[in-house]
C-alpha cells in the first residue's frame, strides 16, 4: 500500500502539472499583456471590485433610466393595432 | 513624429492587422451585412462613429479608475457594459431627436452592441496602453478598416449575384471563399511599416 502511494507521487512529480498547464492555458490573446504579481491582498481586492461593480451598475442604471424617461417616444396605440390587422411576415 | 506615429497606427489597423481580413473578428456582421451596398455604407459609418467613442469611454474608466484600484482584470466584463450602456443610451436618445437617422441607422446600432471588434479594440487599447489620442486614432483606424471590407465585399457581392454560381456554393459559401481570398490578397500588405 505504502508503495503504491509513492509510485503514484512519482508519476505526479514525473509529469510536472505546472508544465502541462502552462501548455494547455494560451499565453497570448486579444489585447494580450497580461501582467503578473507575485502578492495579491484578497481581501480589499475583493472590497474595491465589488464597490467599482456596485458604481458602475448604478450610475448606468440611473443614467439609462433618466435618458429613457428624458427622451421617451409617444407611440400613437392606433399604429400598433393597424399593424395586428395588416398581414404579418412572422 | 507624433503625427507619423499616429499615421502608422491608422495604417497598421486598419489595412495591415485588419480586423476582418487578418484578424478575423466581427465575421457575423461582416456577412449579414455586407449584401448590399447601401447597408454596408450605413453599417460602417455608424460602426466607425460608435466603436471611437466607446474606446474613448472605455480608456477613460480604464486608466482613471480601474488602474489605480489595481482591478483591470475586469477589463472584459466593464467594457462589454460600456459598449452596451452607450449603444443602449445613444439608441434612445436618437430615436426622439432624430427619427429620420434613426430610422436609417437604428437597426445598426443594436447589431453593434454584440460585435467582437467592438470589444477587441479596447482591449487592445489597453493591453498597449496607448495614449488617449492613440486609442481613438486606433478606433478610427480599424473603423475605417472595417468599411474597406464591408464595401470593398459588398461591391463584389452585388456582381456575384448576377455571376453564374455553381448551384451548392450560391450565397454565403461563396462569400466565404472570396473572403478567403481577400484575405490572402492582405497579406500583401505585412511588412509595410517596420516598427
Amino acid at each position: 500500500m505504502f508503495e503504491l502511494h509513492h509510485s503514484i507521487a512519482d508519476i505526479i512529480g514525473f509529469l510536472q502539472i505546472s508544465d502541462v498547464l502552462h501548455f494547455l492555458i494560451p499565453q497570448v490573446g486579444v489585447g494580450g499583456g497580461v501582467e503578473t504579481k507575485e502578492h495579491v491582498e484578497l481581501l480589499p481586492l475583493i472590497k474595491s471590485t465589488l464597490i467599482f461593480l456596485a458604481g458602475v451598475g448604478t450610475v448606468f442604471g440611473l443614467g439609462l433610466a433618466l435618458t429613457a424617461k428624458r427622451f421617451t417616444v409617444q407611440i400613437d396605440p392606433r399604429v400598433e393595432k393597424v399593424l395586428d390587422v395588416l398581414a404579418h411576415a412572422h | 513624429m507624433e503625427i507619423a506615429k499616429l499615421f502608422e497606427i491608422i495604417i497598421a489597423a486598419s489595412l495591415i492587422n485588419n480586423f476582418v481580413f487578418t484578424r478575423f473578428l466581427g465575421l457575423c456582421i461582416f456577412f449579414g451585412v455586407s449584401r448590399k451596398m447601401e447597408t454596408a455604407v450605413g453599417m460602417s459609418i455608424t460602426f466607425t462613429s460608435v466603436m471611437m467613442i466607446s474606446s474613448a469611454l472605455s480608456w477613460i474608466v480604464f486608466n482613471y479608475i480601474m488602474v489605480p484600484l489595481d482591478i483591470t482584470f475586469l477589463k472584459i466584463i466593464i467594457f462589454i457594459g460600456i459598449v452596451a450602456g452607450f449603444v443602449q443610451a445613444s439608441d434612445t436618445v436618437m430615436r426622439k431627436v432624430s427619427p429620420g437617422l434613426y430610422y436609417k441607422l437604428g437597426i445598426y446600432l443594436a447589431l453593434i452592441s454584440t460585435n467582437c471588434i467592438i470589444l477587441a479594440v479596447p482591449l487592445i487599447n489597453a493591453g498597449e496602453h496607448y495614449s488617449f489620442i492613440e486609442s481613438l486614432v486606433f478606433a478610427l483606424g480599424s473603423g475605417i478598416g472595417f468599411a474597406i471590407a464591408l464595401i470593398i465585399m459588398a461591391s463584389i457581392r452585388e456582381k456575384l449575384e448576377l455571376a453564374d454560381v455553381p448551384k451548392p456554393f450560391r450565397g454565403t459559401p461563396i462569400a466565404f471563399i472570396v473572403t478567403g481570398l481577400i484575405a490572402l490578397a492582405f497579406t500583401g500588405f505585412s511588412g509595410l511599416i517596420k516598427l
